[in-house]
């Protein structure tokens, strides 16, 4: 079981999110603003994020940018629904761990989900052997 | 043919042909100029020359001594043809080379003295003569005399220069097409840069400018509109862009949620209940998805012109009170107050239907936005060319920064509350889309806070008042 953080702001969406991946075992941490989902990922020890691109206000490649230069080091995955990949270069460039394009399955969500939860554990087990 | 020749070559052969016929009709003038100042010249020296025959004349007393005189007088002036000829057609007197008679030609120099002619006459060989004649009365009666002289050596100067006139006339010709083509060349090298500059430019590089040559002349005005051009260009790729993205994300984030919502409802089995809110929640999804892609095809209807205007007489209260009749629940239930006393019969030319939507748009948002409680009112004036109608509520208003961008695209003010109320952003944009295509024009007067007034101004129908 993960805390994951979902930072979306269509409603309907964050909330199927949110009860799928609870129903998988996930603890979620759900907000529709970028602003809050920084703060709370800096605050409440979230081993993942998700940042959709389109936020009202700040954009999610700011606050992955701002989370960046603030030391946050665990996976972020950004969603975005643009039509050119441009959105996911920029992110990968900007310091996310992959990106998903809209729309997508729920099941292939879970699994790049848990691949970057995977990836996380076996890279701070490494951290702590080494 | 010319046509298909570019603008250098053509203003080359324009220049070139102008100048050949300037030549031509200078070479021909300066000729003729002289071929006149030439005979005058023989004029005045054969007027000399009968001035002194007449004194020979005139000194003579017998009919012998007249002849003796007259042929001592030839003898000395052996470049001149004398003929006197009594008035009877009698030959007095003539030198042993008769002037020519062959042809005769009018004379090019006619001298003040009017009793005196002068004539060219070309003989049978071509040679010209310049010949002068003139009346005396004497005691024996009237006798005519002639005197002529030859104008081989003028005629050769002349025809000399001719000649030189002549052969390097395609000199001229030739620097005038040289001239010609260099200075077209250089008038047209920023034409050039310009073409180069233009052909570089596509939809991707549109950030590119042709440069304005620092001349304010024609092809400085040209580059300054072609880059106005290409700004707007730039600017209508720079808002379809932005707003296909917008679409893509208003239509690819609603399908990912039923699509997730309907996945993770089929992940295990559930509570009736739950299965009932999942419904609900894909039918709401469902509906917004619809109503957004027909607002998205209401504006690419009106983006292509499909909807050609219609010219009808239209009656804006009687569109209002419609409208407000349907949307009478709505307010009911959120208990808005709607002032209709400054409704007036208002007639402006138009399509009913599609202006009984931007009325529906325009005061089902005021019905919207406005808190339980609040008050909606039509307020509106009539002139001869222009009816405007305000729908007005006293409610939340706009914030000043988005008021500018507010009948953009997919421009929502407050994001979280209008996907609530199931707005899709293009309700302004398609209300502007349809005003502007009557020639009319939309406006948004807003203080946060306070209030909204939105006019809409159209075109008034002859029939108003």
């Amino acid at each position: 079981m993960s805390r994951i953080l979902i930072v979306e702001d269509h409603q309907t969406l964050l909330r199927s999110i949110r009860r799928g991946l609870e129903a998988l075992g996930h603890e979620i941490l759900a907000t529709e603003t970028g602003e809050e989902g920084y703060d709370w990922a800096l605050q409440r020890d979230v081993e993942l994020v998700v940042l959709d691109v389109m936020l009202p206000g700040k954009s999610g490649i700011e606050i992955l940018k701002e989370l960046r230069r603030a030391g946050f080091g665990r996976p972020i995955l950004i969603l975005s629904a643009k039509v050119s990949h441009e959105a996911g270069q920029t992110g990968l460039a900007s310091g996310a761990n992959a990106f998903l394009a809209k729309p997508f399955a729920f099941s292939e969500f879970h699994s790049v989900i848990q691949r970057l939860l995977q990836q996380a554990a076996s890279e701070s087990r490494t951290g702590v052997q080494s | 043919m010319i046509r298909r020749v570019n603008i250098r070559w053509r203003l080359t052969l324009w220049f070139a042909a102008a100048m050949t016929v300037l030549l031509v009709g200078r070479s021909f003038w300066i000729y003729f100029m002289m071929e006149r100042r030439l005979a005058t010249i023989a004029d005045v020296e054969l007027n000399a020359k009968f001035d002194a025959l007449n004194d020979v004349l005139e000194q003579a007393g017998s009919p012998e001594e007249l002849q003796g005189a007259l042929a001592r007088f030839a003898d000395n002036q052996r470049d001149l043809q004398i003929e006197i000829v009594s008035s009877d057609r009698r030959v007095l007197f003539r030198t042993p080379e008769p002037a020519p008679a062959t042809t005769l030609r009018p004379s090019r120099a006619q001298m003040s003295n009017a009793s005196r002619r002068y004539e060219t006459r070309i003989s049978g060989e071509g040679d010209q003569f310049r010949r002068m004649t003139c009346d005396i009365s004497s005691s024996s009666g009237t006798m005519t005399v002639g005197i002529s002289r030859s104008m081989q050596a003028e005629q050769t100067e002349v025809w000399d220069f001719a000649m030189t006139l002549l052969t390097t006339l395609p000199l001229g010709v030739l620097a005038a097409f040289g001239v010609g083509y260099v200075v077209s060349s250089r008038a047209l090298t920023p034409v050039d840069k310009m073409i180069f500059t233009a052909n570089d430019i596509t939809a991707n590089r549109l950030d590119q400018r042709i440069d304005v040559p620092d001349t304010g002349d024609e092809l400085a005005r040209l580059a300054q509109t072609l880059n106005r051009m290409i700004d707007r260009l730039n600017k209508s790729f720079e808002e379809m862009r932005r707003f296909t993205a917008d679409a893509a994300h208003d239509l690819r984030t609603p399908v990912t949620a039923l699509r997730t919502e309907v996945e993770v409802s089929l992940m295990a089995d559930k509570t009736v209940e739950d299965y009932r809110n999942s419904m609900q929640t894909v039918l709401d999804e469902a509906v917004h998805l619809s109503r957004l892609t027909e607002q998205l095809l209401d504006l690419s209807r009106e983006d292509h012109d499909m909807n050609p205007v219609a010219h009808e007489v239209v009656r804006l209260d009687t569109i209002l009170h419609s409208v407000l009749e349907d949307l009478r629940s709505v307010a009911q239930q959120k208990k808005i107050n709607i002032n209709t006393d400054q409704i007036r019969p208002w007639c402006v030319t138009g399509d009913p239907v599609r202006l009984r939507r931007v009325f529906m748009n325009l005061l089902s948002n005021a019905i919207q936005y406005c808190p339980a409680g609040g008050l909606v009112w039509i307020e509106g004036s009539s002139l001869p060319d222009q009816t405007t109608v305000v729908i007005a509520d006293n409610g939340p208003g706009v914030p000043a920064d988005d008021l500018p961008y507010i009948f953009d695209r997919f421009r929502r003010v407050d994001q979280a509350r209008n996907r609530q109320s199931g707005g899709t952003g293009l309700g302004l944009a398609i209300c502007k889309a349809i005003v502007e295509s009557h020639g009319g024009t939309i406006w948004m007067e807003s203080t946060f806070g306070q209030g909204t007034r939105v006019s809409v101004s159209l075109p008034s129908s002859q029939a108003a008042g």
